[in-house]
């Protein structure tokens, strides 16, 4: 990598007002490592930090999931739910409260959570349409596949600059910009920020691969997942992912994610009955 | 399949068989599709030619009735195809993109139509 990628790196890595995330969460994401570490260990752990438990309720009992009957705790939660998606629930609430909201010419915070948040909901779907065993994980993939830009906007805002006017005079996507700026792209700066946090490695790679699918080595189904959402979410014209363009799907990525058309009707489908019923997490980002 | 020159290699193709490097390492998988980026790649790695197969294409999308919802309908579903057409101007060649944006065109016709239906009939 050039000296550029390096000291840009340094930047972010120093940054000392780099959105933090609760020191329930940081153990946690050091806690899952362990296989020994038990259901109810993670349930105990979210339930010592109130306002992070009650976020988690209150995602939990929203619309989006549509429970038939309140779940009053985290224990509860994990029993209907499993413990994965809590802990990727608890995760996904304590990044949104975590980024604080960026007012920059140009970029579109509340749009760039809806990208984010169709991302997500379809990765969800599509890991469930096709079984895959990914589906705890595709969620909160999908939702922080972009965190880098939020970093980029924020530090970097005369390159941010030039990548918008690169974008409207040679209508190109915001990835090739970046590289004609940067020589690099959010999805690396997403990247050293899910390291810098210590997130799972499967979760690292969603972030830091999701538009080199082909290149995956490792946990290869995921990054295929995340990279089809957000070609899907963007096709379904919802929020704002940086350019109004839309990435090509590989061919070899709709075969091995043995997608077919009335499959991919079905997800969109679901798609936007998921983002009607999101509202509940969006509210989170408006809050700031 | 074809044995052609990754210079005359276009986005879209796909792979008839595997790409390895002078190493034997494998660069790119049968049935992976040329995209730009691992067009890059090769060329870089100094590959000269590779085996491209013909693209297996899904099966044509029917594109969404026209005519429904009336003249208001007809100006929602101009609208979603005007905006799908800019989005996805970059792959008019490209089979299986288009397949996408007509999933997705049928999709938003419908979910807006369903929206118009739902509403309370304009005040007169």
């Amino acid at each position: 990598m050039t000296p550029d990628y390096q000291n840009y790196r340094a930047v972010v890595e120093n940054a000392k007002d780099l959105p933090k995330l609760s020191s329930v969460i940081t153990r946690l994401l050091e806690m899952i490592k362990s296989p020994t570490t038990s259901a109810a260990d993670v349930g105990q752990l979210i339930s010592q930090d109130v306002a992070l438990a009650s976020l988690t309720l209150k995602l939990v009992n929203s619309p989006f999931y549509g429970f038939s009957q309140k779940i009053y705790s985290i224990t509860h939660a994990i029993v209907i739910m499993g413990f994965s998606r809590v802990k990727n629930l608890a995760l996904a609430g304590s990044v949104l409260r975590s980024f604080k909201p960026t007012h920059t010419e140009g970029f579109d915070y509340y749009g760039f959570w809806e990208h984010s948040m169709a991302t997500a909901i379809t990765a969800d779907v599509l890991a469930q349409a096709i079984d895959s065993d990914y589906s705890d994980e595709a969620f909160i993939s999908g939702l922080l596949h972009d965190q880098g830009k939020l970093i980029f906007v924020r530090y970097f805002p005369d390159e941010f600059a030039k990548v918008r006017k690169l974008i409207d005079r040679q209508q190109i996507t915001m990835r090739e910009a970046e590289h004609q700026v940067l020589g690099f792209d959010h999805s690396h700066i997403g990247g050293w920020l899910a390291e810098k946090w210590n997130f799972p490695e499967h979760l690292c790679l969603g972030i830091r691969m999701h538009h080199a699918p082909l290149l995956a080595r490792q946990h290869r189904q995921l990054i295929w997942l995340v990279h089809a959402a957000d070609v899907f979410s963007r096709a379904l014209c919802i929020g704002d992912g940086g350019d109004p363009f839309i990435p090509e799907m590989p061919q070899y990525i709709w075969n091995q994610l043995r997608l077919t058309p009335e499959r991919v009707g079905n997800v969109f489908e679901n798609a936007l009955s998921g983002m009607a019923r999101a509202g509940d997490f969006l509210e989170l980002v408006r809050a700031g | 399949m074809r044995w052609i020159p990754v210079s005359q290699a276009a986005s879209g193709m796909v792979l008839g068989e595997p790409v390895l490097d002078s190493q034997g390492r494998i660069l790119a998988r049968k049935g992976e599709n040329l995209s730009e980026e691992l067009l890059g790649l090769l060329r870089a790695s100094g590959i000269g030619n590779v085996f491209a197969a013909e693209t297996a294409a899904p099966d044509e999308v029917p594109r969404a009735d026209q005519t429904a919802g009336g003249p208001a309908g007809a100006e929602m579903a101009a609208a979603v195809r005007k905006r799908l057409e800019v989005r996805f101007r970059r792959h008019q060649d490209n089979a299986l993109m288009q397949t996408i944006r007509n999933l997705a065109e049928n999709q938003l016709i419908q979910a807006r139509l369903s929206t118009q239906t739902n509403q309370p009939p304009p005040r007169v």
